[in-house]
């Protein structure tokens, strides 16, 4: 079925989301004028009447010279838009509470300057760019992220009011791509104590009479020896390890463990867990219902780890 | 969470340029003030160049107050009123500068700019010259550059540039438009309200009297006074086309009492003897409200609904108040009244007045000449003494005459053929003062001649035994130099007439001739063109064109119509010159890319011909043959080391043909 341009309803939604590049051709260029553009035409308005009273040629060659600027911007304010490629790159994920970074990358395919192109989404500070003529510019700008989830990336307008800032041509640009928020890290949760019951097979690492049994905050008088120094290394707290009976280094951070009744504080209270483990160089898995996310380590182990806390019980 | 723009910052280049641009645009109305507000605007002005330059604090809200107090009891009493010309401008200035004092986000910025557009043009409101206007050019061209600036904040001195050279784009864009819009938008001739300029213009044209200064003030007015369409003999030169004739004279101006009042004589006791061949014309004259018509020199025939006068002028029954066209045979070759002597009207001198002319005239009848002899002592009288041809002579108080004759020698048609018929009655020669006009202006395209309110004249008729009235004309023997720049339609006179010439002068002086010529021949076209068009001008271009009689609707829909045309141009020029790819290829691909993208096909980063084509055949399977043969030929053209001869020419056919 071809979609003619007089689709009511796509006018009115808009397309769907696009994928990179989105080429910013005639059909999705808009332009009006600005405030400042209308108060500009009733100043035109005014001069054309005092010309018009006292007949004098030079107040009217003035108005029209104006006028004639007016029109001639409508045409260099669409010129400064239309045209563009606009694609995304990947948005690093962010804590609810905070602003994630959408990166914009426009870029020229004609040998037209841009200027003072924005880039704006809802209510926060545009990111602003200029491109030349056959090359690419990059802005970012800021995406509001209260909730915790897994969101499409929302729709974002480019535009622009250069030159003269009479009018403004706009785009708005829907670009097929997600991004994530994980859930508000509590301020401080200890880590769990995992005590497994049957024998894992990995027994002691070596390192001492018992097994090791999991962390803890540094309290002077311990051992030296029992400082996990790999956490040192990297710069962390100074954490004693514990040892007691047959244990090994896994640490399970389990849904059941957490010492909350509400859903939300209980993603909190792990999440502040998952990225604890992962300062203490641990090999740590999730458990959530019907989740299970196996033992490891590292920043990737620790962004799926935290992507699933984000996304649980979320349908989308 | 005010942003402060960078404008607002001290020390910031931008913020100099706000300094010039509205320095700029109130430098005329600052020389125009009374000192005390021309200072207090300094001060304002002094105090944001303080804080551009040091950071000098501005001024707080409750400082602000005081200052606009102060400013306004400043205008009040530098003009007594807040209401009027003066004063308005006053105002606007001081709210302007006022303003400036407050910049802090980009709409007070905005404002402030808005504001100086404002005084901008009404500058034009006191002053049409090319110096204002100049100014004016500049003025709007720095705010130009300031609104670019708001949007797009200048960081560096290449980035000024280019955005200088943006505007001058933008100007020349705007240019058709303009031109378009001053020609063509319609002019109406009276103000909407009441408030019109000081000066009334003489739209009336000569009146009845000629007392000094009447007919220098047409002299500046362009509008046309009859247009003259020859169907026989054009005489090309020495066109005096005759009004009125006046012949008392009271010590003061020259009038022609009772003359139209009573009913003018019978014809047939006026002799006019002819010779040569006879002109034929048209005459299409403008209402001037007066009773007579114009005939050239001298009228032989009358037209109809006239009546010719004892001295030959031509008048009807009603004031003319609308235009109208006649037509008239003439004779340039003409002897009038050869054999009778006029009227001792014609020899009458008030008592009291001009003794030294009286004076003057009695010494070359002592000389022993005769009648025509003293005309040639008289014309050689104005030839070889310093007289002057000027606009703007000094004012004579007391003895018009004298102080003209003997003291001032400066003076325009006016005082020259009064004086001289004065002289020649003083010498018992009877004479009379001639007005009218003189000259036109050839239109090829019509094939018709203008004459124009600055076309009027004044001159002698004097009546010498055996040859009859004569014309004299004094102005015409005046040597070149002596007469005023502008005043063009007197060097055609010093052309036409055979008066004495002085000798050539040097190439120095000469060039400086040329260039004094030069640039009041700009000034004339400048105020012809540019300040005199009016209702009457537009008129005039209009039936230039072809487009006589058009009324206001008509005008208007004639100038949209242009108007949309220039649009158009200007749209296809400015988006068709965005075209990059001198390459042919990557043109026809980046064209079928576009077609594709109307679906959302086009191919994306990283994504092979085979991708692409996937995807069509998923989505738009009809026309995925079409897509593999343009995807083929595009790789072949691009890769293959040398491609068969009409590879290029498939390409674009199968691209042009391709349709989504």
């Amino acid at each position: 079925m071809r979609r003619s341009a007089l689709d009511w309803r796509r006018f009115i939604r808009g397309d769907g989301p696009q994928s990179a590049p989105v080429h910013l051709h005639q059909r999705r260029v808009y332009i009006l004028p600005t405030r400042r553009g209308m108060v500009f035409a009733l100043l035109l308005l005014l001069m054309l009447v005092g010309s018009l009273n006292y007949g004098n040629s030079l107040a009217y060659l003035m108005t029209f010279f104006l006028s004639g600027i007016w029109v001639v911007s409508i045409l260099h304010t669409y010129r400064n838009i239309i045209g563009l490629n606009v694609s995304t790159n990947a948005v690093e994920p962010v804590f609810a509470g905070e602003n994630s970074r959408l990166s914009v990358v426009i870029s020229c395919i004609d040998r037209v300057p841009r200027r003072a192109v924005e880039v704006r989404v809802g209510a926060t500070t545009p990111g602003r760019c200029d491109v030349d003529g056959n090359d690419t510019a990059a802005t970012t700008v800021a995406l509001a992220a209260p909730r915790r989830g897994r969101f499409a990336l929302p729709v974002f307008t480019v535009c622009s009011r250069y030159p003269l800032g009479l009018f403004r041509a706009w785009s708005p640009v829907h670009i097929r791509g997600e991004h994530i928020v994980y859930p508000t890290p509590v301020a401080e949760a200890s880590l769990p104590l995992e005590r497994t019951d049957e024998r894992s097979g990995h027994g002691d690492r070596g390192q001492g009479a018992d097994d090791f049994a999991g962390l803890r905050n540094y309290r002077s008088g311990d051992s030296l020896r029992h400082i996990h120094w790999k956490a040192v290394a990297r710069d962390q707290d100074l954490l004693t390890k514990q040892f007691g009976g047959d244990q090994t280094e896994e640490l399970w951070l389990a849904w059941d463990d957490v010492p909350e009744v509400d859903d939300e504080q209980r993603l909190s209270i792990l999440t502040r867990w998952v990225l604890d483990a992962e300062k203490a160089g641990v090999e740590y898995g999730l458990r959530l219902p019907g989740v299970e996310v196996e033992l490891g380590r590292g920043s990737d182990h620790q962004s799926r780890c935290l992507t699933e806390l984000a996304v649980f019980g979320r349908p989308d | 969470m005010a942003h402060t723009p960078p404008i607002a910052k001290p020390r910031s280049p931008m913020g100099w340029w706000l300094l010039a641009t509205v320095a700029v645009v109130a430098l005329p109305h600052l020389l125009r003030m009374p000192s005390l507000m021309a200072l207090g605007c300094l001060g304002l002005f002094a105090w944001r160049a303080a804080h551009q330059l040091t950071g000098f604090p501005l001024p707080g809200r409750a400082l602000r107050v005081v200052l606009t107090v102060s400013m306004l009891a400043l205008v009040v009493v530098s003009n007594l009123t807040v209401l009027g010309r003066e004063a308005g401008a006053h105002l606007l200035i001081a709210m302007l500068l006022l303003k400036l004092l407050e910049v802090r986000s980009e709409r007070d910025i905005a404002l402030v700019l808005i504001v100086s557009f404002f005084a901008t043009i009404s500058m034009f409101f006191f002053s049409q010259s090319l110096l204002v206007a100049g100014q004016a050019l500049i003025a709007v061209l720095l705010l130009l550059n300031m609104l670019m600036a708001v949007v797009h904040p200048v960081d560096s001195w290449s980035t000024q540039r280019e955005h200088l050279r943006h505007v001058l784009r933008l100007s020349l864009h705007a240019l058709p438009l303009t031109v378009l819009l001053f020609f063509l938008f319609p002019r109406i001739s009276a103000p909407l309200w009441g408030l019109s300029q000081s000066d009334a213009g003489h739209r009336t044209g000569l009146s009845d009297t000629l007392a000094p200064g009447q007919v220098s003030n047409l002299s500046d007015d362009d509008s046309v006074a009859f247009r003259v369409e020859f169907t026989r003999n054009p005489p090309g030169e020495n066109m005096y086309w005759r009004g009125l004739v006046l012949w008392h004279f009271d010590g003061n101006s020259w009038r022609a009492p009772h003359q139209l009042v009573r009913p003018p004589e019978v014809t047939s006791r006026t002799v006019l003897e002819v010779g040569g061949e006879p002109v034929d014309y048209a005459v299409t004259v403008e209402p001037h409200s007066q009773r007579w018509l114009f005939g050239l020199d001298m009228p032989a025939s009358t037209p109809s609904g006239a009546q010719r006068t004892s001295s030959l002028e031509l008048v009807v029954e009603d004031p003319l108040l609308e235009r109208h066209r006649y037509e008239l045979s003439s004779y340039m070759r003409y002897r009038l009244e050869g054999d009778t002597p006029p009227d001792a009207r014609y020899r009458e001198l008030p008592g009291g007045y001009g003794s030294r002319a009286r004076a003057l005239a009695a010494q070359w009848r002592a000389q022993g000449r005769n009648d025509a002899a003293v005309v040639e002592a008289a014309l050689a009288h104005f030839a070889t003494e310093p007289f002057f041809y000027t606009r703007q002579p000094p004012l004579l108080h007391e003895d018009l005459v004298d102080e003209f004759l003997f003291e001032t020698r400066r003076g325009f048609c006016e005082h020259y053929a009064a004086s001289m018929a004065f002289l020649m009655r003083a010498a018992g020669i009877p004479a009379r003062v001639v007005i009218g006009y003189h000259g036109g202006e050839h239109n090829p395209l019509g094939d018709y001649y203008i004459v124009r309110q600055s076309n009027a004249h004044a001159w002698t008729e004097v009546w010498v035994p055996q040859q009859g009235w004569r014309r004299i004309d004094p102005t015409a023997v005046l040597p070149p130099d002596r007469i005023e720049a502008g005043t063009e339609s007197v060097r055609e006179r010093a052309r036409d007439s055979a008066g004495v010439r002085v000798g050539e002068r040097g190439w120095v002086g000469r060039v400086g001739a040329t260039l004094a010529h030069g640039l009041d021949t700009l000034h004339h076209e400048w105020n012809r063109w540019i300040i005199g068009y009016d209702q009457r001008r537009q008129s005039e271009l209009l039936d230039n064109l072809g487009l006589p009689d058009v009324d206001w609707t008509e005008l208007a829909a004639l100038l949209g119509a242009t108007m949309s045309v220039v649009i158009l141009l200007l749209a296809t020029w400015v988006f068709v010159r965005r075209r990059a790819h001198s390459d042919a290829v990557r043109r026809l691909y980046a064209r079928f890319c576009r077609k594709l993208s109307r679906k959302g096909l086009e191919p994306r980063r990283f994504e092979t011909a085979a991708d692409v084509q996937r995807r069509v055949e998923r989505r738009l399977p009809e026309r995925a043959a079409e897509v593999s043969q343009i995807l083929g030929l595009y790789y072949r053209l691009r890769y293959q080391p040398a491609p068969e001869p009409g590879t290029l020419q498939a390409l674009r056919r199968a691209v042009r043909r391709f349709r989504v």
